[in-house]
């Protein structure tokens, strides 16, 4: 179903001073109906505004698994639609917002997938490491480097040893690996498993962060 | 994520495009409404980009990871996220946990004098004459290099988090130690040329090193030492700050772990759940012997 690859847009939710820039961003949306749907979101404005960004955040992320291309022009193609059914709907509906919005993009995917055979991607460099291709420059990569390393000081030592420790074992020894050193920290290998993955989000917020602020000087 | 396992396996085929719709909106719509569920996916996701940045995904997986994630700028940095922290891990398992770990020089060379073969009078010599070169080397070492730095880094922090505990948390300070006391203030404040100094008469005292911090308000705080213009030579955590008056944080050092020397101290709040530490000041001083 659908096409290429999406945009995984994963900024932190705004404050309630920055809605305003929610609104130029999203234009579409008339400054009534945005406030509509914030209030239906939640009666705190900035809850509100983290709720929105966390659905549009999910919406993108499901279009991007389903293979579609523009992930992000569908999930606000999805927030309009439900905006302006909002009206009708406010007063009665029961239930998760979220839900809602999810209804929504699924009637978007039928009708991409009514338009005919989806658009493959046709061009992926598979064996052409994307490191290379994406930071061709060399200060991209020394950036990301100390960003990394920067990010990495952060952390507490015992996060910092714990992700290292995770990585430097060789992957055909990963699972039995995996187990051990659970069991050596008292912990589920499933609960370990959570452990890193909360790591390197963490990690690669830092370092999204880390490059921004770089590359605004 | 309870029985991740079981769904790990829906998830991923999910994630590579695999399963009907029934299973598609299933995992989707718990997605959207379950915050417990969308971290296992996420974690899946993030799994799935592991194995293709470290090649042991199955040629057809790969090619249906390639077609979906491959093209976006944002996974490409997670890929290169994976890659980065794989390559730092691998330098840390080259040189720095060894050399970090590193035994004393004499525990290096002994294992070579251990397999030598001879008669037991060439043997007495040579003994006698690696007693000799060891001794002499040992001396130079021991005085070029300054005594603390025979600990390793692992057991300075080690006997630190025992001296800095709560207390009653198995704080373990040395009585009887002469202890000298410094309160610090921000390079802001005071500025790097008026470093505060410490003077020392002995290496069997303990520093007490009081600082403020610039923000304050965390449930703990990290205390990174370095000398200066070099690399870090230690660091505490876990530092519990007195709020009787103005908050303040302390830091015991044996003085024996700070020859005299200049020094900054980087103070960090660390947050209570766990996470990423946050400036809370710098701070330069001065260890001089009396």
């Amino acid at each position: 179903m659908c096409c290429g690859g999406g945009r995984d847009d994963t900024r932190a939710a705004p404050s309630a001073a920055l809605s305003g820039e929610l609104m130029s961003k999203y234009s579409v949306l008339a400054q009534e109906d945005f406030e509509r749907l914030l209030a239906w979101l939640d009666p705190d404005r900035e809850r509100a505004g983290a709720r929105y960004e966390d659905i549009r955040r999910d919406l993108i992320r499901i279009f991007t698994w389903r293979g579609c291309a523009d992930a992000d022009d569908l999930a606000d193609e999805a927030i309009n639609r439900v905006t302006q059914k909002l009206p009708a709907i406010a007063e009665t509906y029961v239930g998760d917002p979220a839900l809602y919005f999810y209804g929504v993009a699924k009637k978007l995917l039928l009708e991409y997938f009514r338009k005919g055979p989806p658009a493959r991607l046709t061009q992926f460099a598979e064996d052409k490491s994307l490191k290379s291709r994406a930071a061709e420059a060399a200060g991209d990569a020394e950036q990301e480097h100390a960003c990394l390393e920067a990010c990495l000081r952060r952390l507490g030592a015992p996060d910092r040893e714990l992700i290292l420790l995770y990585y430097g074992v060789e992957k055909s020894e990963k699972a039995d690996f995996r187990r051990e050193l659970a069991e050596r920290l008292g912990l589920t290998a499933n609960t370990l498993r959570v452990k890193i993955h909360r790591l390197r989000a963490v990690l690669h917020d830092c370092v999204r962060s880390c490059l921004e602020k770089a590359a605004a000087g | 994520m309870e029985n991740l396992d079981r769904e790990h396996l829906a998830i991923r085929a999910y994630l590579l495009g695999g399963g009907d719709e029934e299973s598609r909106e299933r995992i989707e719509s718990r997605y959207m409404t379950d915050p417990d569920f969308k971290e296992a996916v996420l974690l899946v996701e993030d799994e799935l980009f592991e194995d293709y940045a470290f090649g042991t995904l199955p040629p057809r997986e790969r090619e249906d990871f390639a077609r979906r994630f491959t093209s976006d700028p944002q996974h490409a940095q997670k890929l290169r996220l994976i890659e980065g922290l794989r390559g730092r891990a691998e330098a840390e398992n080259r040189g720095g946990v060894a050399g970090r770990r590193r035994a004393p020089f004499w525990r290096r060379w002994l294992p070579g004098f251990a397999r030598f073969r001879g008669s037991p009078r060439t043997l007495k010599l040579a003994f006698a004459a690696a007693v000799l070169v060891l001794g002499s080397l040992f001396i130079l070492e021991v005085s070029e290099r300054g005594w603390w730095r025979q600990d390793s880094r692992e057991d300075i922090e080690r006997e630190l988090a025992r001296l800095n505990a709560p207390a009653g948390d198995g704080r373990a300070q040395p009585s009887g130690a002469r202890l000298y006391t410094l309160t610090l203030s921000h390079v802001l404040t005071r500025g790097a040329g008026n470093a505060p100094i410490i003077a020392v008469a002995d290496d069997d005292g303990l520093m007490l090193l009081r600082m403020t911090p610039l923000r304050g308000g965390w449930q703990s705080y990290r205390a990174s030492v370095q000398g200066v213009g070099g690399a870090e030579l230690f660091a505490v955590d876990g530092l519990r700050p007195d709020t009787s008056e103005a908050e303040t944080v302390i830091l015991y050092v044996p003085v024996k772990f700070l020859p005299p020397g200049d020094y900054i101290l980087r103070l960090a709040g660390l947050p209570g759940g766990g996470g990423l530490a946050e400036d809370e000041g710098e701070f330069y001083f001065r260890v001089v012997r009396r």
